[in-house]
């Protein structure tokens, strides 16, 4: 019983220290905001990732760059996977009263609730690397790759190398499975075998989440069991397929081809070197660039322009690999 | 009962600080967050939902706990009972439905885990690792396209109801909040006052003895698994409603929340000691840390990292109010 | 008459064994996929290569199974080994780069520090080490993420190429000869040195154990450094062979090394268990992996099914003597 009190006198001790903390904090704010010089422009972004994968990093960098060119604050959260989290840091975010907001949303549906949110606070919103599902009317601009049709094009540069009747099997490897952007471009890689070629896929994706050593491991299994019948490889990341790829060369599969996504420094090597056969080459610092000049117009009051803003993806094959740069 | 009462003296003060030392953590975290965690005290509303949401798996961790054994499984039980909220108002468009599917489900995991603990004789830690395996392969099935949502009018339906609801539209008044509250405080009662309240202390504290005196040790513990696992599905419920889908990310890492929510707030690894207040003190230090952190733009790895050391630290803590105890 | 007798007690002494009945279960599964698999998915699943393949992908298991078998035989268990291994593996591609083959014993004492605090926690402040492991856990895990981000691709090596893709005698891959040792010693030490013993007395009976004089503290601080350095080697290999380290890549590892250790017979009450009983344990895991690609199991179905057969594996004898020595080994506690 006397704990009990205890503990009562103790939450209205906290009750007392929330208005008085309210209060306080009120009046210090309203000085605050009176005070701030209109020219200071804070630019929010909120990702799924930073530190868990190096695209994410490399995005968020150079974004952060291109704002520090600019002069104005760059504030960022990343909740490293957890949808619920970034809900949370979306909130967080808002209170800090940015500029504008920009989202590098977990999932389509669910940033549709929270780009609402970020809208009926008074934040324009854009969307880099993964887009809204519905509510593009309140988001400013996507930016980034069309991942459905990413996969779509992987695969057609595989048919279209091959002829359509060629009647030959894939394996692929994906990332993290229940990630938006490799949902779609296995969507993408499915629909287009399906639509324009006879070929067969062998087996469900080899989801490898972010391990170079379980995406080789995973292709040794697809080898152990399929051997011969694999003549091809899709990647849907190039950290990851390159983990395929030592597998292929390992088991003296050398005239398997690979087919990937991304560009990285390790890939374009294995191009030059005959391991790899193409890789759809993008760069974060073209999406930080356009998310850049998206930030300038919003900033200045005037119009953004087209909604979606795809990046530029250059398929790279041994014959154009000379001289190109991974960023990564 | 007592005859004297007792004074309220420095003596006892200082013993009851000791072992609720989790209020002296709770208390230190709130006043340094409140006075130097910028518009800190614009988000007590959103830590209160918070700790609603999240700490509905940490009440139901704290009984299975408190009667000596562990559920790692309490997230995918959460995630399971989000997906079957969604398959069943899909197919059936009742809400109702949905939320007693939810519950039930909840029930049946726990029940699962409660006979692989007490029928099976499988140690609770392993015993639960696998069952975790089998509520994440469920899950798995269901988000593995993205997040898994009901169509169009329902998805509304489901996000304005539960979590979507507010009284004089408060957040300190959500649904999610009273029910909460309400689960705490009939569960406060219910460990105190009630046979089977007592009967979980005594299948933490001694086991044998309780055995020896006709208490029905497995069934006690079974229940409590059971208890959790209704907990879980209700959390469940909570987050298909918020999100107005189930997501595979719902389950991953509640687990390690839940258990460090119960430790840091007091719970004993041990099991027969621990209360409702315990739990409540815990779920909301882990969301003032979660909350402060992210709104002094700290990286989520550093929340980790914090927890990781704040577990470790109130085990210290611990280790030497005992020792003072005994002294 | 007296040779059935003595089938009937080779059985018994058969089953007796640590992981003897999983072992079963090992070979009746992989019978079971061999007859399925090629009319499933046209794969031959008992093949030299694929065996041998196994092995190799489960290596890294392997080794972190030998130290932990030695802690969980104490009683006690580490819940950071799969942090461990994130955070080691990350660091040991970052200093190869500067470090060059140097990076290897500095991994190893890396390694030794990470079990050394564990074993501070556990041995020296008398900490649970179920949640002091699990309180590290996400501290290793954190530090791999705030020290380096994304992926990092280790330095250029020909020892490091050697330890990933060499072989003895052209047949037997360097990981797997690395595992075999590492095998071989902790066998060695667990039942023939008196190190060893007073493990097993430790777990069985922690306060007899103190009666008769054994120091426990120094014993169990020993063993997690044991696990931290196995976590270190653990890293090397898989370095060796992945090239690159992803700060996310080894969460949730920890799961399956305790699965493979408590396959394997060992108990997490303490007390009973062996390395050999490990060894059979991950090989079950490794072959139910590689058998579940083979019959064409989506992810989700491989999940649900390692569980169901986890739980069935596990399933001790109702009756035993086992149920009623919970309750009396927690009270010895």
């Amino acid at each position: 019983m006397k704990k009990l009190i205890a503990l009562l006198l103790a939450l209205v001790m906290c009750l007392c220290l929330a208005a008085c903390g309210a209060t306080e904090e009120a009046p210090a704010e309203q000085e605050a905001e009176a005070a701030a010089p209109a020219e200071d422009i804070t630019i929010a972004y909120s990702a799924i990732a930073y530190s868990i994968a190096v695209l994410p990093q490399s995005l968020h960098d150079n974004i952060k760059a291109e704002c520090d060119e600019r002069g104005w604050e760059f504030i960022s959260l990343a909740a490293e996977g957890d949808a619920e989290k970034q809900s949370e840091q979306i909130d967080q975010l808002i209170d800090q009263e940015p500029d504008v907001l920009v989202l590098f949303p977990a999932d389509p549906v669910l940033a549709d609730d929270w780009v609402k949110r970020v809208e009926e606070a008074g934040i324009p919103c854009v969307c880099v690397w993964t887009d809204v599902s519905t509510a593009q009317s309140s988001v400013e601009c996507y930016v980034g790759p069309d991942n459905y049709q990413l996969g779509y094009n992987l695969a057609q540069a595989f048919i279209d190398a091959n002829g359509k009747d060629a009647g030959l099997k894939l394996v692929r490897i994906g990332g993290v499975p229940v990630q938006s952007d490799y949902i779609a471009r296995n969507q993408g890689v499915e629909d287009c075998i399906a639509a324009n070629s006879n070929y067969e896929i062998l087996g469900d994706v080899a989801w490898a989440f972010s391990s170079r050593a379980d995406a080789q491991a995973m292709m040794e299994d697809f080898i152990a069991t399929y051997g011969d019948d694999i003549d091809a490889l899709l990647g849907y990341d190039d950290d990851l397929t390159l983990g395929g790829v030592n597998a292929l060369q390992e088991a003296g599969m050398t005239d398997v081809q690979v087919y990937s996504i991304t560009g990285q420094k390790e890939a374009l090597t294995a191009i030059k070197e005959g391991k790899m056969t193409l890789t759809a080459h993008y760069t974060t610092l073209e999406t930080a660039d356009i998310v850049a000049s998206a930030l300038d117009s919003i900033v200045a009051g005037e119009e953004v322009g087209d909604y979606y803003k795809y990046i530029t993806v250059t398929n790279i094959t041994s014959e154009n690999a000379e001289g190109v740069e991974g960023e990564f | 009962m007592e005859i004297k009462k007792s004074k309220v003296n420095a003596g006892s003060v200082k013993r009851f600080l000791l072992s609720y030392n989790s209020i002296v953590i709770f208390l230190l975290l709130l006043i340094f967050a409140t006075f130097f965690v910028g518009k800190f005290t614009k988000n007590y509303d959103t830590i209160v939902v918070e700790a609603s949401l999240y700490g509905f798996i940490a009440i139901g961790l704290a009984l299975v706990m408190i009667t000596g054994n562990i559920d790692l499984s309490v997230g995918f039980q959460l995630a399971a009972a989000s997906v079957i909220t969604v398959v069943v108002l899909d197919s059936t468009g009742s809400l109702p439905l949905a939320c007693a599917a939810a519950i039930l489900s909840g029930a049946l995991m726990g029940a699962i885990n409660g006979m692989a603990v007490t029928k099976l004789g499988i140690s609770p830690l392993i015993a639960t690792i696998a069952t975790n395996y089998i509520y994440k392969g469920f899950v798995y099935f269901f988000t593995k396209d993205g997040s898994f949502y009901p169509e169009g009018e329902l998805r509304n339906t489901l996000k304005e109801s539960i979590a979507g609801v507010e009284f004089f539209g408060s957040e300190f008044l959500a649904l999610t909040v009273i029910i909460f509250i309400a689960a705490l405080v009939i569960l406060f009662f219910v460990l105190r006052k009630t046979k089977f309240g007592v009967s979980l202390y005594i299948s933490g504290d001694n086991a044998e003895a309780g055995q020896l005196a006709g208490i029905n040790i497995s069934r006690v513990q079974f229940w409590a698994y059971v208890l959790c696992g209704i907990c879980c599905g209700i959390a469940g419920m909570f987050f298909a409603s918020k999100s107005g889908a189930a997501v595979y990310t719902q389950g991953e890492g509640r687990d390690v929340f839940a258990i460090s929510a119960c430790v840091i707030g007091g719970i004993k690894m041990a099991g027969g000691k621990g209360t409702m207040v315990n739990v409540l003190l815990g779920i909301l230090i882990m969301r003032i840390i979660s909350t402060g952190m992210n709104l002094m733009l700290i990286p989520a790895a550093w929340v980790d990292f914090v927890s990781g050391a704040m577990l470790v630290g109130v085990l210290i803590i611990d280790r030497f109010t005992t020792l003072k105890k005994e002294n | 008459m007296s040779e059935k007798k003595s089938f009937k007690s080779y059985w018994s002494k058969f089953m007796s064994l640590n992981g003897s009945g999983v072992f079963l279960a090992l070979v009746a599964f992989i019978i079971l996929v061999s007859i399925l698999a090629p009319r499933i998915t046209g794969g031959q699943f008992l093949t030299w290569t694929n065996i041998i393949q196994i092995f190799r992908q489960q290596t890294y298991i392997g080794i972190i199974a030998c130290g932990m078998t030695l802690v969980i035989i104490t009683g006690n268990i580490d819940l950071s080994v799969g942090s461990q291994l994130t955070l080691l593996t990350v660091l040991c591609a970052q200093m190869s780069k500067t470090m060059g083959n140097l990076a290897i014993p500095a991994t190893l004492a890396l390694g030794f520090l990470l079990g050394l605090v564990n074993g501070l926690f556990v041995s020296g402040l008398k900490l649970n080490s179920f949640i002091t492991t699990l309180g590290t856990s996400s501290m290793y895990g954190a530090l791999a993420l705030i020290l380096v981000s994304g992926h990092t691709v280790r330095g250029d090596s020909a020892l490091f190429d050697w330890i990933g893709s060499g072989s003895l005698f052209g047949v037997l891959p360097i990981p797997v000869v690395i595992m075999l040792v590492v095998v071989l010693i902790f066998a060695f030490v667990s039942k023939r040195t008196i190190f060893g013993q007073r493990l097993y007395a430790i777990g069985a009976n922690p306060t007899a154990a103190r009666f008769s004089g054994i120091k426990s503290g120094r014993d169990i601080c020993i063993t997690y450094i044991l696990c931290g350095l196995c976590c270190a080697l653990a890293a090397v290999v898989l370095i060796a062979r992945s090239v690159s380290a992803n700060p996310q890549a080894a969460a949730g590892k920890e799961m399956d090394i305790i699965l493979a250790v408590v396959l394997g017979g060992t108990s997490v009450l303490g007390g009973k268990g062996s390395i050999w009983g490990s060894v059979i344990g991950f090989l079950f895991i490794g072959f139910a992996s590689s058998g579940f690609t083979f019959l064409g199991f989506d992810q989700y179905i491989q999940w649900i099914v390692m569980g169901v057969i986890l739980l069935v594996a596990l399933a001790s004898d109702v009756f035993s003597e086992r149920g009623i020595s919970i309750w009396k080994s927690r009270k010895a506690k």
